[in-house]
């Protein structure tokens, strides 16, 4: 297997969680738009990343808040609708949580609380790399993660008062 | 999966509950991605061989040129005149000179300095 279709393959497996992350700053299609630029560039690239999914994270995220911030008020306007309109999680039997509890849950954290968790949960990043993205240090990484879970538990185990509108 | 960071039982607990929930499927679309990624390395090589003929042609042509501008910088000729022309006029008082002046012209034609003063002698000069 050529190294393109090795990394193809590895950033397709993850590609839900990329999404998601992308999805912080925008609507479910341009967030898909995003990944698959993210993905384009990556192949691009003469030499591979060290860890390739730690890159797609940082050039999604990049990305990201370059296109939300060119987006227009009106524009942005439609993104807050869309961004309410399309799930996050798929609902399945099989899962632990509530998606849609859970994802009123994560809804509440602060901004970059959630981008760690994400990253953390769903990029299956370590710590250090999610530092280096969101360019903290790995101590306030750390205090921020625990914090989140901590108010996750907490919107977890209190459903009713987090009930999306 | 992610090294353990320090976290709690029950926060790993979460993050494990948390982890069962599958993110929306992604509309990625892998193969045309390698195609665009394929299309735009080419632009680049496209790009790159352009840059190289122009850079060549003008190389080329500066090459061309240079050779023309030395060629009308260095001819010999041009100067070996001034510095004939540098060199100082015989004198006056030169046998060629004087030579040709009294062919030419006479005695008359001999500089003021250059003829002798008539000399008076006076008898007491000579006893």
């Amino acid at each position: 297997m050529s190294d393109l279709n090795r990394l193809t393959e590895m950033v397709v497996e993850r590609a839900g969680g990329l999404v998601l992350y992308a999805r912080q700053w925008l609507d479910a299609a341009s967030a898909e738009d995003v990944v698959q630029e993210a993905l384009t560039a990556l192949l691009m690239e003469r030499r591979e990343p060290d860890n390739p999914i730690a890159w797609m994270y940082r050039a999604v995220h990049n990305s990201a808040i370059d296109s939300a911030r060119s987006a227009s008020r009106r524009r942005r306007r439609e993104q807050t609708v869309a961004l309410m309109r399309r799930e996050w999680f798929e609902s399945s039997a099989d899962s632990a949580l509530d998606a849609q509890v859970a994802e009123a849950a994560l809804r509440q954290l602060p901004d970059e609380y959630r981008q760690i968790v994400v990253m953390r949960i769903w990029g299956e990043l370590g710590l250090a790399q999610i530092a280096e993205i969101m360019q903290l240090s790995i101590t306030t990484v750390r205090e921020r993660y625990i914090s989140a879970l901590a108010q996750l538990r907490s919107a977890l185990e209190n459903p009713c008062r987090n009930k999306m509108d | 999966m992610q090294e353990q960071d320090g976290l709690t039982p029950g926060e790993r607990e979460l993050e494990l509950a948390m982890k069962s929930l599958s993110p929306i499927a992604a509309r990625i679309d892998p193969i045309a991605a390698a195609f665009a990624a394929g299309r735009r390395s080419g632009h680049k090589h496209i790009y790159l061989w352009r840059a190289t003929a122009v850079l060549m042609l003008l190389v080329g042509a500066g090459s061309w040129l240079a050779p023309a501008r030395r060629n009308v910088v260095v001819q010999p000729h041009e100067f070996s005149e001034p510095a004939v022309a540098l060199q100082p006029p015989p004198a006056a008082e030169s046998l060629q000179v004087l030579q040709r002046t009294v062919l030419e012209k006479g005695l008359d034609g001999l500089p003021a300095e250059n003829i002798p003063a008539v000399r008076v002698l006076r008898a007491e000069d000579i006893f």
